[in-house]
């Protein structure tokens, strides 16, 4: 299987996806009551944008096993209403202070207003998913249901295996270590679930979704990788977070399990000790300088490379899925994901 | 015939085919760091997902043949109990527009559309006042479906218009493979004046998995007038 150029159909489709998917959030967004404390905060992250890559891969997938769009619409706005919902919820967890661009839901409203906001956009994810009905029919309605129950529970138990290194300061950290919580936190809700629902209901059938769980996970850690070097090293007005707000927030990254496995052991009492206080004791020379060590250990390097095997892994176990469909741009589009993974800026 | 030599190829240093997945990517060729790090990372990346896959085919597995301890039992009847309350919901808009056709007399004109069919009242559009339920015809709706059995099951009824107020019977149902037993414990039970109908299923143990079909009949014309189709997942 040739590879995707750089003038791949991946933007292309995005946008038209993208839209397709944002008009139909609005049916969830609308103006409502309580306004000021519940809908408008409500509407506030799905309206700032995004790359709308989960839905276009929902509804690509779905396409591409014979699916119409619409068939996979509403578990394309579930997916980015239960996307916007763990960010307002990771914001809060995390700490963190720019979203998009702009400063995040509990720094605008308090944390109480934030978490309440998060819930909401979880059960209107439900309720997208209710909506198949009328679709999908029953059977198939009920099994994307169990898909996204699923998903949401693999995403909260990578979610807390993060949570719990940060608590407890773990700093003995494997590469190992690190992909068993991306395949949880990250993968399947970016790119696992939305392949095996797109399948699902291309198909009619759940037989060999597990397939989409090899794939999912190679391009999803690649993206996941890529999402962390350019928090180190991006265009902060293009990436819409604020420069090294990883190392800010204490994530364990590839690159600062890689710093912890390749630093001194005086950089590592350093390090050690800077990742054990909170967040609003932590100081700028600290940040800059394990940004300055990740670079002399060649730990953004090293992160580089891995990204670059996962995603050719990736396109290789595309091929096996995707090879026997017929040509179009939604096949297309998901056999140009690995590149594009790895060219965003 | 030339004097010639012929030119050739000098033999390569390679003793295979080189197979690397940086080189899909056009790193450079020679970098044998580069390439150590990627080859590692993607056989780790391997060896976690798919230990992950194993485990949850491992855990698939322990469901499937789950013992049948009382506390097993006892979470299989509630799990059965949940799906047959998700058949009865559904079928029941379709027995709702039955009854409006028999009400109307309208039992000869087209069923509707299947999703229309299984979709809940709340979200069809309004009957015209003229296809509304009369108050006389208000009996109990719906077809209450009762499954036995330990392992899932996946039932579909389709009843056509005719269907409606027709005493109805059904035989055991055939797997399209003639050497399977047929599931012969199917009962129907007419609504009473208090009941909704009753349609009774019991699989055996040893039922081979598979689909089972059969015709409901009405008892009158001894047409049929819808059909029954049980899906049995095979025993682990």
């Amino acid at each position: 299987m040739p590879l995707a150029t750089p003038a791949d159909p991946v933007p292309g489709l995005l946008r038209e996806y993208g839209n397709l998917t944002r008009v139909a959030l609005c049916d969830y967004l609308g103006p409502r009551a309580p306004q000021r404390h519940l809908y408008a905060p409500v509407a506030d992250y799905p309206r700032r944008g995004g790359r709308m890559l989960r839905p276009t891969l929902c509804i690509a997938t779905a396409r591409a096993f014979g699916a119409s769009p619409e068939e996979g619409l509403r578990s394309a706005v579930a997916l980015e209403l239960f996307h916007n919902a763990f960010l307002v919820h990771d914001d809060v967890e995390d700490e963190s202070d720019e979203r998009r661009g702009r400063p995040t839901l509990h720094a605008l409203h308090g944390v109480a207003v934030a978490v309440n906001v998060g819930d909401a956009l979880a059960l209107l994810g439900l309720r997208a998913l209710i909506d198949n009905r009328r679709s999908l029919g029953p059977r198939l309605t009920m099994r994307v249901l169990e898909e996204a129950e699923r998903m949401a529970r693999e995403s909260i138990e990578g979610q807390a295996l993060e949570l719990g290194w940060r608590r407890d300061n773990a700093v003995a950290l494997s590469d190992a270590d690190y992909l068993e919580m991306v395949l949880k936190k990250t993968c399947w809700y970016t790119t696992i679930y939305p392949s095996r629902v797109g399948a699902l209901i291309g198909t009619g059938s759940d037989r060999d979704l597990d397939r989409f769980i090899r794939f999912g996970f190679l391009l999803g850690t690649a993206f996941q990788i890529q999402d962390d070097l350019l928090n180190l090293a991006g265009d902060p007005r293009r990436y819409g977070k604020e420069r090294d707000g990883d190392i800010w927030e204490g994530k364990r990254t590839l690159m600062l399990i890689t710093l912890l496995r390749r630093a001194s052991a005086d950089e590592r009492a350093r390090l050690a000790a800077f990742l054990g206080e909170p967040r609003r004791e932590r100081r700028e020379t600290d940040v800059r300088w394990i940004r300055e060590r990740m670079e002399v250990h060649g730990c953004l390097e090293y992160a580089r490379e891995v990204a670059h095997g996962l995603a050719g892994a990736a396109h290789h176990e595309c091929g096996a899925l995707y090879a026997g469909l017929p040509d179009s741009r939604d096949r297309r589009f998901i056999e140009a994901l690995p590149t594009w993974v790895l060219a965003r800026t | 015939m030339s004097t010639r030599n012929r030119v050739t190829r000098p033999e390569p240093e390679r003793t295979h085919p080189i197979r690397s997945w940086s080189t899909l990517f056009g790193a450079a060729e020679g970098d044998a760091g580069r390439t150590d790090v990627v080859s590692r990372s993607v056989d780790l990346a391997y060896r976690v997902v798919d230990e992950y896959i194993r485990q949850g085919q491992k855990a698939a597995q322990r469901l499937s043949e789950r013992s049948y301890a009382p506390e097993a039992m006892a979470r299989d009847v509630q799990e059965l109990t949940t799906r047959m309350g998700q058949y009865a919901s559904d079928f029941m808009a379709l027995w709702f527009e039955l009854v409006g056709m028999a009400a109307t007399g309208a039992a000869g004109r087209q069923a509707p559309a299947r999703d229309d069919a299984v979709r809940p009242a709340a979200d069809r559009p309004s009957p015209r006042r003229d296809d509304a339920v009369p108050d006389a015809l208000a009996v109990p709706a719906g077809v209450r479906i009762e499954v036995a059995s330990t392992r899932p099951v996946e039932v579909q009824l389709d009843l056509r218009p005719e269907a409606a107020g027709a005493r109805l019977l059904i035989h055991a149902l055939r797997a399209v493979d003639p050497d399977k037993p047929r599931l012969t414990d199917v009962v129907l039970e007419a609504a009473s004046a208090n009941e909704p109908a009753r349609l009774r299923i019991g699989v055996r143990d040893d039922q081979p998995g598979g689909v089972y079909t059969g015709l409901l009949i009405d008892e009158r014309t001894s047409r049929p007038v819808g059909t029954l189709s049980v899906r049995i997942v095979a025993a682990a």
